[in-house]
């Protein structure tokens, strides 16, 4: 056939049968991808950037939680946290490219499969490298199925890739819960024994074996937790495989859930320490900051930033936060980039402890505070904490340190090298002081967005080194850290109170350990010491300790993105989460009107189906019955 | 199957057509004795026998020569119009008749010639080439055949019909061209030529348009309406598979073939002069609320909602109606300050046409000048530019025929078209969005340059003080500065050469040709964007007393020095052909014969990417085989054979073939002799089956997979300072990717009644297969993401008809009546889609509907009162809290029948009719009473749907500041008039997204009747004409807010226009 096509082609016009080849043979193919060392290590980090940006505003777990409030409208989490994501309109997902949310985390699965399949043959990479970087792709494929599985429940596990051409008949269906755990800690086990302890330079940001037991210390508690451990909600009865039938989530209490999470976080620190964690007390550096003397604060403040000191750390998202990220979003207003619109709640605000390390209602040194939370005084406090003699709100006197760290508080100090709208600088141009009346410096002034709609703003992701020239541009850099130590502590903690004979005197000691570094009396000194009032909890019960290890965790992981997380774990997102947020009345022009318990003008929204996100619909229908929809969709 | 027979044919082909320069004619001989054999039954059962007869029978030998001398074979000698011989290939025939009988000698294109029998006994006869038979010669593929005997489904159109005062040839098309489905959606000078398709669409493949043939080279939709038609000699649509299957690349869509004409042997040379001036006017624009009246609506929008927005205050609204100080109290209608009325456009074209034996020429010039709607802001607001659109185009062409030898010519045909035109920096698409969608009262046009005060800061008052406001994060658009501040130019080019040469192989065989052709043609476009900044300023107060107003600038100040941006392109094609063709006549056996070679290469002159650096190259061979026995009996076969480097070797070549049968019945004759003979003067029956091919996509080499290095990254280090980025796929290749191929069915009959009226009527059916698609039932799990695969999915099926009817008629010496009329109708039906399965809601399938159709949601009404919100399902798509007076939506079930208590976008279904009509008809006549003719034409498309959209008023986002429609006014709900049945729903400030969305609250009926165009002429002195023409002049539709031919939206589009034309035609030497 070709031959007489030639010779009649080429009787008509001499031309030969290469007329239509027009590719040129050296076109790029996927094996250009893996020519030589260079090439294969620029694909591994391809595989990396599959890694979704929780420290990001965009992540949902930021901002939309009870914590916080944004003025953002147009941002997809603002949408989120209005609770009007359904499955044909996720809003938010990972789970495919749906919208403007693009970590299709299926699709860095898949690639880190590929790199596995043609890592062997590259030529000039070290044995070394070869064994650590194919121990990565592990890891990032076990880090990509816990994190669909955090957001989604179970999910079918991938396990290799797939041909392109690949029917849904032939593709794996959602496995229970409990499978998808083992797999993922066995692969986290697996990635842990071929990584390096710990990462320095260029290197910073990969993954390391102190990452992957971390990890699964995080998954295993999560495992053990009320939503997926028996099920105290009977939210997922009918929840079941639609081949065999199975629960997909277990129905029965297994308390050894708890036991084997305790033991995984004490492998994890026990790892973590003996590469050198710590929790960072970094209190003499940056000495030229004038914020307040005390070494908690200032540690505090500079616990993400202090990179080069901090290793308390143990893995980190290393990209830039870029212009539109946390820090811009989170100082006063200027109108180059100060977006002056990331508010704590109320509810967050009454969180943080007192001085004497207990719960506003329970200290009986804070009971004229308490009863008159919105009453006001001239501040007679340190000068770098707020302005003296200028009207403090009762609520923010007499607080823990990471209080005065994190939050900003009218005629509170801002603590960043900026003047502000007037041009007025304080603390020698150190500082900027806050107004949350109308039109004050962080007020709403008309605007409809970039304003704080809670009338507090945070200060926790801006390091006080963080200047004009920072705001037009990316924010000072530091690594957002995935995971640290405290988490870890608190991860044991919180264990070994759940476990079925808990170890209340260790839960208490690790627990200790995070209240020290942010300068507060032990659990023993706090709740069984003199202010403790007849509230107070008891920390020798189990039901005590489990009080004090959550807010605990509510506290150190403020604005972190763990309790959205948690609330959901514990099953108590629809007692929290569906609450119409409160804040300052921010429409107010004097101070004597801010002070006003005012409902925040935002939408929240909580229904027992959004303990899991939607799979998109349009999964569901492509699935053609393999894939079963979360319960409540 | 198809390989082993496309085999048998190249072999053939192969052992024989190449060894004819030996004088071989064994190859013919073959060929007729295959037909002959496979046509005996037919041939059988069509013979008649010769009666007996009493007369004295004559022997009779004769010699038919042509009028060089040269004998005629196989012309054809009847004996009292019954069947006789035929001459041999010497021009002989020999034949016994009765004495006194009459004989008739025909042959094709030649007179026939009567002669009685008397006593001779050798005739030496001379045929004499007919005129009036090459009227009724239809252009097709690669050649032209008979219109009597034609077996396919081709449409040819007198010219002179497709002049209508336009820029453009097709927007001529609609109703003209039966089997032509065209809408011509915009009015702005060079964008205003029609969309059309060939029976409609049948792909929702990249590619629907239909392939274009100029002078036998492919061409673009742009070259076909740029030619003047003084220039065209014929146009021809060919619809089904018999016509197209030639064309296999890209005949699938149907082809248009235009030939330009070619010079006259004449004493004088033909010379024609037109020119023409026409005005324009829009045919309809939707009117917007004055100042005051938007005022209202935007308190009553924002208190409907409490949106937070601040209300206008009675003062505000009182001295804005008053219109007290338009500085204070703005109140700008931004179209009536950008828009003209009326805009006047020029053509003028002449015409030389002549030559003798030895060299013939025909050459043209045209220059057409169109003008936009824009007012010259420019010029009006002191700047040095004109910002109205011009566009003029300059075409010449020369077509030279040399015929070297007396069997040889040479012809060539030059083409060349300059394009320049101006326009405004900014889109004029750009011009009429903001002419609604910027608020009328935020700001005047401008501030006169008095009003600043002393204590203003801008120091520059000698510049414009533009009105503006500061609108969330950077300036409102002030509409008028927009249109006024800015040029830009463009100017591209067209250089079309064609050369061809035609030999006569009569020395090896007569009736064989051979042609060569070789063409190649550029097309460049050049666009340059000259630009100024404008400062917007906004007022805080106004001193009545003094009549100062305190000004200050709005935003940071912008640059007042021309800025400037270009942009460039074009494209180069290559094409050579290799034709030859044999048609000879043996006693009743009509034979034709053609094989074609061809290939085609094109490139972009400036490639934006990778892949179209590269050329794109088709080849193909292609042949045709059409036998017509007595004139009655035709058949026809085709083949096209052709690759395309858009596939992986081994699925490049395709093979199309495509079979037609027909049968003219009214030419036995019996049915002449008899009654119906007298009235149905012309019957014929045709059918025609086959394949043809598309391999045309909007993405090249989809059987590669297409990888990019450095692309998607990660960053670590200490200080995020080291990155590398691994690659990203762009597309997983599919090696097994080959043609997509249309299956054609066609049944045709045509019918003339008394001589007078001709009906030609079609029936088809189309089923398109292995339409090229992107996968999109691919579950994220697999990880492909968002990266395309490709592959043969998509199926369409596509049936309908198209018919066409001509009536002729004098009425007395002096008035002479033609009355024609077309209708198409073309369903597309898709039949299969690589989508999402939709097994919950098979209702979001689009398997089944209609290509163009619309997802939508179904509106019940308005929501009656908060009761019937409160009863009503949960409706989420705009996450606002449903009040009465908001739409509401019906809750479509699931599959098994059950509905959920919300209505989200699971709760659509394809609405209405499609977007592009299913149905175009026209009809007209023309009449002519001695020097005065007068022609009507009407105009109208049937079964479409238009949505409407982005008109909703007010909104919250820059720039997105809608002025209120006067009927969204007029016809609203309102809490004091709580109106179900209201055209709008209530008011929003903020945008509504339950209002807006795409649901059948916003669907109307797009079907109209227009009278389309009219002309009145008078001829002087038989060289001379005057004529007023117009287009477009009523509108016939349920749809009243603008004119339905140009689809959805707002109806803030540049509009469609009623045309009047004053021309002036001269002819002298006709």
């Amino acid at each position: 056939m070709k031959i007489h096509l030639c010779i009649l082609l080429g009787i008509f016009c001499l031309a030969s049968c290469d007329y239509l080849n027009v590719v040129p043979k050296e076109t790029t193919t996927e094996a250009d991808a893996f020519e030589g060392a260079d090439n294969a290590k620029a694909y591994l980090y391809g595989c990396y950037s599959y890694i979704p940006d929780d420290g990001n505003v965009y992540s949902p777990a930021l901002l939309t939680s009870d914590e916080m409030v944004e003025s953002f409208t147009h941002e997809v989490d603002y949408s989120f946290g209005e609770g009007i994501y359904t499955a044909a309109s996720p809003i938010v997902c990972w789970w495919g490219s749906y919208g403007s949310s693009s970590d299709n985390l299926w699709e860095g699965i898949r690639k880190c499969y590929i790199f596995l399949n043609n890592i062997d043959g590259v030529e000039g990479i070290t044995s070394d490298e070869l064994i650590s970087e194919k121990a990565e792709a592990k890891f990032l494929i076990a880090y990509y199925h816990h994190e669909l599985l955090q957001a989604y429940g179970p999910i079918p596990i991938m396990t290799k890739a797939y041909a392109t051409g690949a029917t849904a008949a032939t593709l794996p269906e959602r496995s229970p819960y409990d499978s998808c755990v083992n797999w993922i800690a066995k692969l986290y086990d697996e990635a842990a024994n071929s990584l390096p302890s710990t990462r320095t330079g260029d290197e910073y940001g990969r993954a390391t074996s102190v990452a992957a037991k971390a990890l699964k210390a995080r998954l295993l508690l999560y495992a053990a937790s009320p939503q997926f451990n028996g099920d105290q909600g009977k939210l997922y009865t009918s929840f079941k495989s639609p081949t065999t039938g199975a629960n997909l989530i277990n129905e029965t209490y297994d308390g050894s859930k708890w036991t084997r999470a305790a033991q995984a976080a004490k492998a994890a620190i026990d790892s973590a320490e003996a590469n050198g964690a710590t929790l960072y007390t970094g209190t003499n550096n940056y000495s030229t900051f004038p914020m307040p003397t005390s070494p908690y604060i200032r540690a505090e403040k500079f616990a993400f930033s202090d990179y080069y000191n901090s290793t308390e750390v143990l893995w980190a998202h290393t990209p830039y936060e870029g212009k539109y990220g946390k820090q811009n979003r989170s100082v006063p207003f200027n109108s180059a980039t100060g977006w002056n619109g990331i508010s704590p709640t109320m509810k967050l605000i009454r969180m943080f402890y007192t001085n004497n390390g207990l719960p506003i209602d329970q200290d009986s040194s804070w009971t004229k505070y308490y009863n008159d939370q919105f009453g006001y005084a001239q501040w007679t406090g340190n000068d770098t904490i707020a302005k003296v003699g200028a009207n403090v709100q009762y609520e923010n006197w007499n607080r823990e340190p990471r209080y005065y760290a994190w939050i900003a508080f009218h005629n509170g100090m801002y603590d960043i090298t900026r003047a502000d709208m007037n041009g007025k600088t304080w603390l020698g141009g150190k500082a900027i002081l806050c107004n949350f009346t109308y039109s004050g410096n962080c007020g709403i002034n008309g605007r409809t967005n970039n304003y704080s709609p809670g009338g507090f703003l945070t200060m926790k992701y801006v390091p006080p080194t963080y200047s004009l020239t920072q705001c037009t541009a990316d924010g000072v850099y530091y690594p957002w850290p995935t995971i640290r130590l405290a988490e870890l502590y608190l991860d044991y903690a919180e264990a070994l109170i759940e476990q079925p004979s808990p170890d209340l005197a260790t839960a208490r000691a690790y627990i200790d350990k995070v209240r020290a570094r942010g300068g507060l009396p032990s659990v023993v000194n706090s709740w069984g010491g003199q202010y403790a009032n007849s509230n107070a909890w008891n920390y020798q019960t189990q039901d005590g300790m489990r009080q004090i290890v959550r807010r605990e965790r509510t506290i150190e992981f403020f604005g972190e993105g763990q309790r959205f997380w948690d609330l959901r774990r514990w099953l108590l997102a629809d007692q929290y989460l569906g609450v119409q947020p409160t804040g300052l009345n921010i429409e107010a022009t004097t101070e004597f009107d801010l002070f006003k318990e005012t409902p925040i003008n935002v939408t929240r929204k909580f229904d027992s189906k959004n303990y899991l996100l939607p799979i998109p619909s349009n999964e569901i229908d492509m699935g053609n019955g393999r894939i079963v929809q979360n319960p409540g969709y | 199957m198809k390989n082993n027979f496309s085999m048998d044919i190249i072999s053939l082909v192969k052992n024989n057509l190449f060894n004819l320069k030996k004088g071989n004619m064994d190859f013919i001989k073959k060929i007729i004795l295959i037909l002959l054999v496979l046509l005996t039954p037919v041939i059988a059962f069509a013979q008649t026998n010769d009666n007996g007869s009493s007369a004295k029978v004559v022997k009779l030998k004769g010699f038919i020569q042509d009028s060089k001398g040269d004998p005629i074979i196989g012309a054809s000698i009847s004996v009292n119009g019954k069947g006789g011989t035929v001459t041999d290939l010497n021009g002989l025939f020999q034949l016994n008749c009765p004495e006194g009988s009459n004989i008739a000698i025909s042959f094709i294109g030649y007179q026939k010639k009567e002669i009685k029998i008397t006593n001779q006994s050798f005739l030496k006869v001379t045929l004499y080439e007919s005129t009036e038979a090459l009227k009724d010669i239809v252009v097709v593929g690669y050649g032209t055949q008979k219109k009597a005997t034609l077996v396919g489904s081709v449409q040819s159109v007198n010219t002179s019909e497709l002049r209508v005062p336009s820029a453009n040839l097709t927007t001529a098309f609609a109703g003209k061209l039966a089997g032509v489905i065209a809408t011509q959606t915009s009015g702005e000078p060079g964008s205003d030529g029609a969309s059309f398709w060939i029976r409609g669409q049948s792909t929702f493949g990249s590619s629907t348009t239909p392939l274009v043939i100029i002078d036998g080279v492919e061409g673009a939709t742009g070259d076909l309406n740029a030619l003047d038609t003084d220039v065209i000699e014929s146009l021809s649509i060919l619809k089904d598979a018999t016509a197209t299957a030639l064309y296999g690349t890209r005949g699938a869509n149907g082809v248009v073939i235009v030939t330009t004409k070619n010079g006259q042997d004449r004493e004088k040379p033909a010379i024609n002069i037109r020119v023409e001036g026409y005005m324009n006017q829009p045919i309809k624009v939707p009117k917007l609320v004055d100042g005051a009246t938007y005022m209202e609506l935007y308190n009553e929008a924002n208190d409907s909602r409490q949106s937070g927005g601040v209300d206008y205050t009675q003062t505000q609204i009182d001295n804005t109606r008053k219109k007290t100080n338009m500085y204070e109290y703005p109140d700008v209608n931004w179209y009536k300050q950008l828009f003209n009325n009326t805009s006047y456009n020029q053509d003028v074209d002449m015409s030389v046409r002549g030559g003798s034996q030895r060299a013939d020429y025909f050459m043209n010039v045209s220059v057409h000048n169109q003008n936009g709607m824009l007012k010259n802001l420019g010029k009006k607001y002191g700047y040095s530019w004109n910002t109205n659109e011009n566009v003029k185009r300059y075409v010449f062409q020369n077509n030279l025929g040399v015929n070297i030898t007396p069997t040889t010519r040479a012809s060539l045909k030059l083409h060349v078209e300059l394009d320049p035109s101006d326009t405004p920096s900014s889109s004029t698409s750009t011009l009429f969005n903001d002419a609604m969608a910027i608020s009328p009262v935020e700001f005047p046009i401008y501030f006169p340059s008095s009003s600043l005060v002393s204590t203003s800061t801008w120091k520059n008052a000698n510049q414009r003080l533009w009105g503006g406001r500061w609108y969330s994060t950077t300036n409102e658009a002030n509409p008028v500065a927009v249109g006024a501040t800015g040029y830009s130019k463009t100017f591209s080019s067209t250089l079309l050469a064609d050369f061809q040469i035609d030999q006569d192989l009569k020395f090896i065989t007569k009736g064989l040709k051979a042609t060569l052709l070789a063409s190649f043609k550029n097309w460049s476009y050049t666009y340059t964007n000259h630009y100024v900044g404008y400062n917007q300023f906004s007022s805080s107060s106004y001193d009545g007393s003094t009549g100062l107003l305190d000004v200050s600038m709005v935003g940071s100040e912008k640059s007042q020095s021309l800025s400037y941006s270009s942009s460039s392109n074009g494209d180069r094609t290559y094409y050579f052909e290799g034709l030859l063709n044999y048609e000879r006549t043996f006693g009743d056996n009509d034979v034709s014969l053609m094989a074609v070679y061809n290939q085609r290469e094109y490139n972009y002159n400036e490639p934006s990417s990778d892949d179209n650096s590269l050329p794109f190259r088709t080849q193909g061979v292609a042949g045709r085989a059409n036998y017509v026995y007595k004139g009655r009996y035709l058949s026809e076969f085709n083949f096209g054979y052709d690759g395309s480097e858009n596939f992986a070797k081994g699925h490049r070549w395709g093979f199309f073939p495509s079979i037609g049968l027909g049968y003219i019945v009214s030419e036995e004759p019996w049915w002449k002799s008899s009654k119906i003979g007298n009235v149905i003067t012309n019957l014929k029956v045709r059918g025609s089956w086959g394949e043809v091919g598309n391999a045309d996509s909007s993405t090249r080499f989809m059987y590669l997979s297409s990888i990019s290095l450095n692309k998607k990254g990660y960053t670590t280090g200490m200080t995020g300072n080291y990155s590398f980025s691994g690659p990203s796929y762009n597309r997983f290749g599919n090696e097994d990717i080959t043609w997509e191929t249309a299956y054609k069915t066609n049944l045709g009959l045509d019918l003339q009644l008394f001589k007078r009226v001709n009906i030609t009527a079609d029936v088809f059916k189309e089923r398109r297969r292995n339409i090229f698609m992107q996968n999109e039932d691919i579950e994220a799990e697999l990880g492909t993401g968002g990266t395309a695969t490709y592959g043969n999915w998509g199926k369409v099926d596509n049936k309908g008809l198209d018919a066409s009817i001509n009536y002729n008629t004098n009425l007395g010496k002096d008035f002479i009546i033609q009355v024609n009329g077309t209708f198409t109708y073309a369903k597309n039906t898709v039949k299969a889609y690589p989508e999402a399965p939709y097994t919950t809601y098979p209702q979001l399938s689009l398997v089944g509907h209609s290509l163009n159709s619309v997802l939508g949601y179904v509106a019940d009404g308005l929501f009656k009162d908060a009761n019937d919100v409160s009863s009503s399902p949960t409706q989420t798509i705009s996450g606002i809290t449903m009040l009465p007076g908001d739409i509401k939506y019906k809750n479509l079930p699931n599959k098994d029948g059950t509905t959920d208590n919300e209505i989200d976008s699971n709760d659509r279904k394809y609405i209405g009719h499609p977007t592009v009509p299913e149905i175009v008809y026209g009809f007209g006549t023309n009449m002519k009473y001695k020097n005065c003719d007068l022609s009507l034409f009407f105009q109208g498309q049937g079964i479409v749907s238009l949505f409407m959209s982005g008109f909703h008023p007010f909104g919250t986002i820059i720039n997105d500041n809608y002025n209120v429609l006067k009927w969204v006014a007029s016809n609203r709900w309102t809490t004091a008039n709580q109106n179900v049945n209201a055209k709008y729903p209530r008011l929003s400030e903020a945008v509504n997204t339950n209002t807006t969305a795409t649901s059948t609250y916003w669907m109307r009926d797009a079907s109209f009747l227009k009278l389309k165009a009219v002309e009145i002429g008078y001829t002087y002195k038989k060289f001379l004409r005057f004529y007023i023409s117009g287009m477009n002049l009523l509108t016939f539709s349920k749809f009243k807010l603008w004119d339905p031919a140009m689809g959805g939206g707002s109806g803030f589009a540049y509009p469609t226009q009623r045309t009047i034309n004053i021309g002036l035609q001269m002819s002298f030497n006709k």
